[in-house]
């Protein structure tokens, strides 16, 4: 399976160099096929995890199939107004993800790099730009990014609006978490309103967009309840499925989707049995692209990922009659936003309302904020009774290595975990 | 007294000083980050550590920071935890300039007046404050600007002494420039006011609006600019990448991690610049060490593994070369290859009449009249070899260098990478070993592929352990020796992209030897690489070409 990705990947990055429509056009059939292999053929994914796959990966060829309908955006975006405008979000991080899963980051990493830009950049975003700029994405209608959660996308963004020359809308969010903030965001997603309709000749319909958030709320209300029954139960995934979830529960929070993906995943755990194994809950990305590390966590009744932050930093109570308010407060209550500490808070309290056993504050190569608080995430972890693994990797850039020094790392800390527990085998 | 420290140009500089407080930027290089390591993560950006260094080792005291960019948003985290401040304060500013911003900042600056007020036991005094305005003086002649992120003072102070006019200071930090207030007002008034006239400077690059930093370099009287990164400082890079194609000046791209150690190794790349710029002042001629001479002349490359000597007659005629592995010391490697080189044309030094000295061992050795650095005395012997080279693609054992020259051989542009052996020709040399062949099978043998394997990581470490598993994999050493030669071919066209190289293209260097890498590199560039039988002389025969013109 490995070579044909390889094969896969190799094509997608020398056909760009040539004829950058063809390696688009071979792309879209690439994810075209793979949802097709996730619809009828999705292994061991329970049939939640299959679906939030099959959503994302729609979510990702529709700018391939649509580049006139599509909005460039970040994951922290909130896109329920897109959705309401038919808009398709096409977003960096996950496209980033994708072309790296697709095994063909490589060339379109050298190229961003050959253009000047850093080489310490955060892969997602460098494997995004490098693509754009050599062709293979198409222009979008216009690009729609948050100053959350970190500085590439204040770079990324304004880069790819001068690129293709389109308008760009940039919601700023301030740092510090109260109401002011929260009118501020709100303030200017009202902005956003008025470019929307203003670029796309359309009103916006404002019973749509409170229909879309309510169904947002309701969905991260589910995932919510999941996360409590997930506590004493096994329910067996992979490491990946975690960012399919993170996702669905970001771009495509507010789409009917999403809702069911929730819906399900309560079943799932409804008649899932019960925990065993080691738990952990992993902070930051994934570097699914190394195989080690999957062998390790993907469905293994010893050792399961329970939970990941990319999930659920932005699970929260919103008041959703003002819609607007609703989507600033998700933006300034992340716990991406303000210090790490909340970041960290959030963690402790995942990780005891999970049952987890330790947690991994993955170090994705590029992220300062998550680079700069590892040892404080560490120690705070330690002092409340959750062992923790500073893990330094590339959630997207093989080129960065060091897959038998992760793994080695990983093993070790599940035994060392497993001397508490009972003695675990791998 | 303690002085408050301030690291960005938005901190309210004015305000403090209307409180008493002493203000001064923080700038210091540390010699190394052994205390930051502790507390935080190697890969944050190098002035975000150097800060934690200067804090953890009890230097600084009273820091006021701006939430500027993830770095210094986390080295505030890492500070609250740790650091033994007396005062610490972190001012949120927006990323726009527009009335919410303007009315959110004038909070910020009330918060900051109450809480330093405070702690300083002082009251706003507004004589105080109108004072503390200082005017930014403009050069007023030719001079050449430092942009980009922040630089330390250690390597601003080596750039002064380095170039050839007037340095500017105009990076992240350094650009700052707020305007008096024209009259006394309420103080909730004047905060609104000071806080539009900081918001209202020319933007940094965190903000959303950058249009304005175009006045940077739109001046008629900057004749270079110096762009300035810290490594895993994102930001700046951005800039550079557009601002390459758009100034019409030399540029030269500086990268440091904030040390004192690594701006040593940026001194080549600043002195070829200034040779580049200014080869009148930075090139002396007339002066010779040996009026008795003969009409001969020496250029001494002294290289990380091997020290070349050329000895050129006044006719340019080469009468006496020599390649001498350079051993423990660059003085001695050069006296011994000197001595090499005069004994075959059986000469004695008394019979040189100048002497230019060249590459890294080049401020080691006592031997020359001058030194010049290796990137403009490689420039000059591949013009030498062959007038219709445009761009020099050197790879040496610890360096990889791409190099632009103009039709009358003068250097427009280089690029150097030499912060690690990645894609270097140690980088080849220990994939040799691991792979158990010598240097010369290894040139042959990488012609001979059959199937396509990809090595991802340049860092040798990486590297070593991808070959070992292709080993492992039953992958022929002609299959994983053609990976790492592509690998190195692709890093070294990815840097003539970022020089804009043009044809003829010349290799020279250690790894011109090395067919399989030579074939990469034709093949991703399109083009013919001219391999000249001097290529491991150029440095020396360049150096002697100066000497000659003395």
């Amino acid at each position: 399976m490995y070579n044909i990705i390889e094969t896969f990947g190799k094509t997608v990055q020398d056909m760009c160099g040539r004829n950058p429509d063809s390696a688009r056009r071979l792309l879209r059939l690439g994810y075209h096929a793979k949802n097709l292999q996730l619809k009828f053929a999705p292994g061991h994914l329970h049939h939640a995890a299959q679906m939030a796959a099959i959503e994302t990966t729609t979510s990702m060829v529709a700018p391939l199939d649509h580049p006139d309908d599509s909005v460039m955006v970040s994951i922290f975006t909130p896109c329920e107004m897109l959705q309401v405008f038919g808009l398709h979000p096409y977003c960096c991080e996950g496209l980033g993800g994708f072309l790296s899963g697709a095994g063909a980051e490589k060339a379109f990493l050298d190229y961003a790099e050959s253009e000047g830009l850093p080489e310490t950049f955060c892969s997602y975003h460098k494997v995004f730009i490098g693509a754009a700029e050599r062709g293979l994405m198409p222009k979008p209608r216009f690009v729609v990014s948050t100053s959350l959660a970190c500085d590439a996308n204040m770079l990324t963004f304004r880069r790819m609006a001068k690129h293709y020359d389109v308008p760009h809308f940039v919601i700023d969010v301030p740092y510090e978490q109260d109401g002011d903030a929260v009118d501020y965001v709100a303030g200017q997603l009202r902005q956003l309103k008025s470019f929307l309709e203003e670029h796309t000749g359309k009103k916006l319909d404002e019973d749509a967009l409170r229909e879309h958030v309510e169904r947002g709320q309701r969905s991260m209300d589910n995932f919510e309840k999941y996360m409590e029954m997930r506590a004493d139960r096994q329910i067996l995934g992979d490491l990946t499925g975690e960012m399919f979830s993170a996702f669905a529960l970001h771009t495509l929070l507010g789409t009917e989707e999403t809702e069911h993906y929730t819906e399900e995943c309560i079943r799932i755990a409804e008649s899932a049995p019960p925990a065993s194994g080691i738990r952990l809950v992993w902070m930051h990305t994934s570097p699914f692209w190394v195989k080690e590390l999957r062998q390790l966590t993907d469905f293994n009744q010893n050792l399961q990922v329970v939970g990941c932050d990319m999930c659920f930093e932005g699970l929260m109570q919103t008041d959703v009659s003002d819609p607007y308010k609703a989507m600033a407060r998700r933006l300034v209550y992340s716990t991406f936003n303000g210090p790490v500490s909340r970041r960290i808070d959030r963690g402790i309290e995942e990780a005891r309302r999970l049952n987890a056993d330790g947690i991994v504050w993955f170090c994705h190569w590029g992220c300062k904020h998550t680079l700069g608080g590892a040892q404080l995430a560490k120690k705070r972890f330690e002092e409340a009774g959750f062992p923790c693994l500073i893990l330094d990797g590339d959630g997207c850039d093989r080129s960065h290595g060091g897959e038998g020094q992760m793994a080695t790392r990983i093993e070790a800390f599940i035994e060392m975990l497993g001397q508490d527990k009972e003695a675990v085998n791998l | 007294m303690s002085v408050t420290h301030y690291i960005c140009k938005y901190t309210p500089v004015e305000l403090l000083e209307a409180f008493g407080g002493e203000c001064a930027i923080l700038n210091h290089m540390p010699d190394n980050f052994d205390l930051s390591d502790q507390v935080s993560h190697l890969n944050l950006c190098g002035f975000g550590k150097a800060l934690l260094e200067a804090v953890m080792e009890g230097s600084v005291k009273e820091l006021v920071l701006v939430n500027c960019c993830d770095t210094i948003r986390s080295a505030y985290d890492v500070l609250l935890e740790y650091g033994k401040l007396d005062f610490l304060f972190m001012l949120d500013i927006l990323h726009t300039g527009g009335e919410c911003s303007r009315e959110r900042t004038s909070r910020e600056l009330k918060r900051l007046a109450k809480a330093y007020g405070e702690y300083k036991g002082t009251q706003f005094d507004y004589k105080k404050f109108a004072a503390a305005f200082a005017p930014r003086p403009r050069p007023d002649g030719p001079y050449i600007s430092v942009l980009g992120g922040r630089v330390g003072d250690e390597l601003f102070a080596m750039m002064e002494k380095t170039m050839p006019m007037q340095v500017q200071n105009d990076t992240c930090a350094n650009n700052r420039s707020v305007s008096a207030p024209e009259a006394e007002l309420p103080f909730d008034e004047l905060m609104d006011w000071y806080a539009g006239e900081l918001l209202g400077q020319m933007p940094c690059m965190r903000m959303t609006d950058i249009t304005g930093r175009k006045q940077l370099y739109n001046d008629p009287n900057l004749k270079a600019v110096i762009y300035h990164t810290v490594k895993f400082c994102d930001y700046y890079g951005f800039e550079y990448s557009d601002l390459r194609r758009q100034v019409t000046v030399p540029l030269l791209k500086l990268e440091s991690d904030y040390t004192i150690q690594s701006s040593g190794q940026l001194l080549t790349r600043l002195e070829a610049f200034a040779e580049s710029i200014a080869p009148e002042k930075t090139i002396r001629k007339g002066k010779t060490r040996n009026m008795n001479g003969k009409g001969l002349y020496a250029g001494i490359d002294s290289g990380s593994t091997s020290t070349d000597v050329v000895i050129l007659d006044k006719d340019r005629n080469i009468v006496a070369q020599a390649i001498l592995p350079t051993g423990a010391g660059a003085a001695a490697g050069a006296d011994r290859a000197l001595d090499e080189a005069l004994r075959q044309a059986g000469l004695t030094r008394d019979d040189i009449t100048a002497t230019v000295t060249t590459g890294y061992g080049r401020t080691a050795i006592d031997l020359g009249d001058q030194s010049i650095t290796e990137i403009t005395c490689h420039a000059k012997g591949a013009f030498f070899l062959d007038p219709t080279v445009r761009t020099i693609i050197d790879i040496g054992g610890q360096d990889s260098k791409v190099i632009r020259i103009d039709d009358a051989g003068n250097v427009v542009n280089f690029v150097m990478n030499d912060k690690c052996a990645a894609g270097t020709g140690r980088f080849l040399e220990l994939m040799a070993r691991t792979l158990e062949i010598s240097l010369e099978e290894m040139s042959d043998i990488g012609l001979d592929w059959k199937e396509d394997v990809t090595i991802s990581s340049m860092c040798t470490v990486f590297a070593e352990s991808e070959v070992v598993s292709l080993i492992a994999q039953n992958r022929t050493p002609a299959d994983i020796v053609h990976g790492l030669n592509r690998s190195v071919a692709t890093k070294t066209c990815s840097l003539c992209r970022r020089v804009k190289g043009e044809e003829n293209y010349m290799m020279t260097g250690g790894v011109s030897k090395n067919k399989g890498v030579v074939a990469e590199i034709e093949k991703i560039l399109g083009v013919k690489l001219h391999i000249s039988e001097k290529a491991q002389l150029n440095g020396a025969l360049g150096a002697a070409l100066f000497a000659l013109e003395m």
